[in-house]
């Protein structure tokens, strides 16, 4: 921290001409420091470099970003540049991130308790604003615990520090990133590209799944001390998944890594079959090795439909058909209590020839991407169906329909089917085929 | 409520930070060490934070200071951050005069030391007032030991009986105080047998010598022994062992030749040694305490000095002291780059040189990113750099209390982030070495209370 601004009243927004005035200072980084901003109406965060960052690159960068418009809103965007008169350097001004919103950090130290459902929606929403930005031709470059955030409560996430987002593959590696999120080759001295990105997203999602990095393992606990020259050994010469199936040469070290064994066996085979692609051919193959950002999503939203909770003590548990068909129904046990695990009542649907299970809870909520098909666009703000009780009689269970439209209820080898009116509630019983338009839903016990 | 998602906090790795601060005498000049503490604790909480954004470390801090001799405040024990809180460190005075020199005799009261009883009953006043007379403080205790069995009613000092000896220890006070105390102090009044040090029998009594000098760490601390008897030297390294961790200095009036014990416990704990085959009579021994006395007060003076002339800047010793712990143990086998940081205005006044190539020859001592900051115009850049040992890596000049304040700062943070988890480095900064340290920050163009 160096309070590079403490003697700086006011800066100037460069396109706009307003004037703002410098706040108490939000925190610091490798490259600057970060202000709370007033001026126009509005508070804003400041970021300003250290005179070493301030150059004329970083400076030509940044009118490139104010021109764009934000990927998307989860993106706190670079809005204006700024100057201060007789202040070397200069900085940019973006939105306040709002304080619901908690760092990484905080998940590593278990500062905060999210469930498994919030963070697997967290997961599909960096995938999807990632893939945002890809979409647009530009990479990010530096994706780390530091410039992520997320509400505990519900999984909205945000991104910050976007000034050193780069047009896709004409990055002039500024910034390289940030060990242990580094992709291999970056390590090694390429430059970073989408692809590096699709790396470092892996490792956060790996991490915020397993509070554990997927190459620290044996090699990473033989290390004395862990300098540079052992991180670049261990995250860029010679990486290997502690999960490799080929190359058992780095496993978790019981006693001081449990971490990533205890999550590992938690999850459903899809999605360990995807990081162990992108950590082993994606550590040597950058262009088609790596898992995309829409496999990503997809995966985390079936995991996220698959979760179950424990009867005997509601821990969240995964769907994972295939202990289903190598246990038989009772197999799987809980990871929290040990007791044998009994599946809810589901609803098995198909969209895009693509066969999709939702565990049907006390507290499932059905979206778009669930009930209207054709790839729609995540929101989780606004659900068109839910699980619910029926008023008179406890035990029966229905859907209840929050969207605009009818849906057609056909009850097990029956030819009667019957509307569900918006408001209304389908009463869950096995084999019951639910029309919510173009997707058709059946309900299996 | 659903259980908590099953682990534990992200694996992390120790990250020990050392305080290696100066507080001679020139501190106390121009509120340089009261700018010091302030600078230091502002950048706790900054510190702090810099903890809070790094799962892969756990930090842990300790500090120690030189001056005279190096001291560790509080103690060596790493404390992590979260708990660490600043001992205001006080420079030594200018003038000499406040220093004590606690001095315990450890005396044989076997049959043949009459005299040398007699003389240290009669002469500890005078002793005291000749090292005094050099400007320290002088507190007496003393430790009688023999072989038998204690055969009288303990006043004013408390009896032990060892594996093989007896011993009462009379506490340390003043010269008076003490003078009264030793009235009791009389021949064969532990039993009265032979004493042989350094037969392997003797080293638990030193345990209890060590004791005896309670005083704080900054006060020097001398052992008188007399013996006129001498054993074998199966016990001499676990006494001079005791002794070096006391950091007592032994002077021993004793038996040459031998087995060579009572030279080698002198020469080994820096002290010197003067035989007492030769000297009969009270009064002839009381020569020989003069001697003693004048020895000890010609290096209380050295160290202690007067005027204006510092109490020492033993910038080695520090690094000794920060080595021990960098050895593993106390060290942990699997951890993350240490910090040591060096803050000092002066030369360093004992064997620099030695001490850093001790510390550089140590695996920890070796991979810690080692930053320095010199204090004022006359604090020695030179030695400062070699104990960076890195040509990348310049030592920082604060020449006001502004700039000391944000050197301090940077150390506390961006020295520390870079040493756990190197934050997003921009290509081509940073050093070479094993840890990438961050461009310091610029010295203003201000220059205020200038040192």
């Amino acid at each position: 921290m160096q309070y590079i601004l403490t003697n700086v009243a006011t800066v100037t927004g460069e396109s706009s001409g307003e004037s703002y005035r410098v706040g108490r200072l939000l925190g610091g980084g490798g490259q600057g420091e970060v202000y709370i901003a007033s001026g126009g109406g509005q508070e804003l965060a400041l970021k300003w470099y250290f005179p070493e960052s301030a150059t004329p690159a970083q400076r030509h960068a940044l009118e490139k970003l104010v021109e764009l418009p934000p990927p998307s809103p989860r993106f706190l965007w670079p809005s204006e540049l700024a100057t201060a008169g007789g202040v070397r350097s200069f900085g940019y001004l973006m939105p306040l991130r709002p304080e619901r919103f908690k760092s990484l950090f905080d998940l590593m130290k278990r500062r905060i308790e999210p469930t498994f459902r919030t963070l697997l929606t967290a997961g599909l929403a960096l995938a999807d604003s990632y893939w945002q930005l890809h979409a647009k031709g530009l990479c990010y470059c530096d994706i780390s615990f530091g410039n992520v955030f997320f509400d505990p409560a519900n999984g909205d996430v945000l991104i910050c520090d976007n000034d050193n987002v780069s047009i896709d593959r004409k990055s002039d590696g500024r910034v390289p990133g940030t060990p242990r999120f580094m992709a291999p080759e970056v390590v090694l001295g390429e430059p970073p590209s989408s692809d590096s990105d699709r790396f470092s997203l892996a490792v956060l999602l790996f991490y915020m799944l397993h509070v554990h990095h997927p190459l620290e393992g044996a090699k990473e606990h033989a290390i004395h001390c862990l300098d540079m020259p052992a991180l670049r050994k261990l995250f860029g010469e010679e990486p290997i998944f502690i999960f490799d199936p080929e190359n058992a040469a780095n496993r978790p070290v019981a006693g001081d890594q449990d971490n990533a064994e205890i999550y590992w066996k938690i999850y459903p085979r899809s999605l360990r079959e995807l990081f162990t692609r992108v950590f082993t051919r994606g550590l040597r193959d950058p262009r088609d090795g790596r898992v995309r950002e829409t496999e990503w999503r997809d995966e985390l939203v079936r995991v996220r439909d698959g979760i179950f909770y424990c009867a005997n003590c509601r821990g969240e548990n995964f769907y994972q058909p295939e202990a289903l068909a190598s246990l038989g129904p009772h197999g799987q046990l809980c990871w929290s209590c040990g007791k044998a695990l009994r599946l809810p009542l589901r609803l098995r649907y198909e969209d895009n020839k693509v066969s999709n299970v939702v565990m049907l809870n006390h507290d499932t909520r059905l979206f778009a991407h669930h009930l209207v098909g054709g790839r729609q666009r995540f929101d989780f703000g606004a659900p068109l169906a839910e699980v619910t009780r029926h008023p008179a009689d406890a035990s029966r269970w229905g859907l209840k329909n929050l969207s605009t439209v009818p849906w057609y209820f056909t009850p097990r080898e029956s030819d009667t089917t019957v509307e569900v009116l918006p408001g209304r509630a389908a009463s869950l019983l096995d084999g019951a085929r639910i029309a919510f338009g173009p997707v058709v839903g059946e309900v299996r016990a | 409520m659903n259980p908590r998602r099953p682990g534990g906090e992200l694996a992390a790795r120790p990250l020990d930070f050392f305080w290696i601060c100066d507080r001679s005498g020139s501190m106390s000049v121009d509120g340089k060490i009261q700018s010091l503490n302030a600078a230091i604790r502002e950048s706790l909480p900054h510190m702090r934070e810099v903890a809070e954004q790094n799962p892969f470390a756990r930090i842990r801090v300790r500090s120690l200071s030189f001056s005279h001799g190096a001291i560790w405040h509080p103690a060596p024990t790493p404390v992590a951050i979260e708990d660490f809180r600043w001992t205001d460190l006080d420079a030594d005075p200018m003038a000499g005069g406040a220093a004590t020199a606690d001095v315990v005799f450890l005396v044989d009261t076997s049959g043949s030391m009459s005299d040398e009883i007699d003389a240290v009953k009669s002469s500890c006043v005078d002793f005291a007032d000749r090292i005094a007379a050099e400007g320290a403080n002088v507190r007496l205790g003393l430790v009688g030991f023999d072989i038998g069995g204690h055969r009288a009613t303990a006043r004013g000092y408390t009896v032990h009986g060892l594996s093989r000896y007896t011993i009462g220890v009379w506490p340390l006070s003043d010269p008076r105080q003490f003078k009264s105390n030793v009235g009791a102090l009389s021949l064969g009044l532990f039993g009265g047998g032979g004493c042989y040090l350094a037969n392997a029998d003797t080293v638990d009594i030193f345990p209890y010598v060590v004791q005896t000098f309670d005083g704080p760490a900054e006060h020097k601390r001398i052992l008188v022994i007399v013996s006129d008897e001498m054993g074998g030297s199966q016990g001499l390294a676990e006494i001079v062992a005791l002794l070096e961790r006391g950091q007592i200095t032994a002077h021993v009036l004793g038996v040459a030749g031998g087995s060579g014990a009572h030279e080698e416990i002198a020469r080994r704990t820096g002290g010197s040694f003067w035989s007492i085959g030769e000297v009969h009579g009270v009064h002839s021994f009381a020569g020989i305490l003069d001697d003693v006395a004048g020895t000890i007060a010609e290096e209380l003076k050295r160290e202690l000095a007067s005027g204006a002339v510092s109490l020492g800047t033993d910038m080695g010793a520090a690094l000794r002291l920060a080595a021990a712990e960098l050895r593993v143990p106390p060290m942990p086998a699997r951890a993350l780059p240490p910090v040591l940081s060096l803050v000092s205005d002066g030369q360093p006044t004992d064997d620099f040189e030695p001490a850093l190539a001790e510390l550089l020859s140590l695996p920890w001592g070796k991979k810690a990113v080692r930053v320095a900051i010199g204090i004022g115009s006359d604090a020695d850049l030179g030695v400062l750099g070699r104990f960076i040992a890195n040509p990348e890596i310049q030592p920082l000049h604060a020449r006001n209390s502004e700039e000391l304040t944000r050197y301090i700062r940077w150390v506390s943070t961006a020295v520390v982030a870079a040493a756990s988890a190197p934050p997003s480095q921009s290509r081509g900064s940073g050093a070479p070495g094993n840890v990438p340290i961050p461009s310091p920050p610029v010295p203003g163009a201000e220059v205020g209370d200038v040192w």
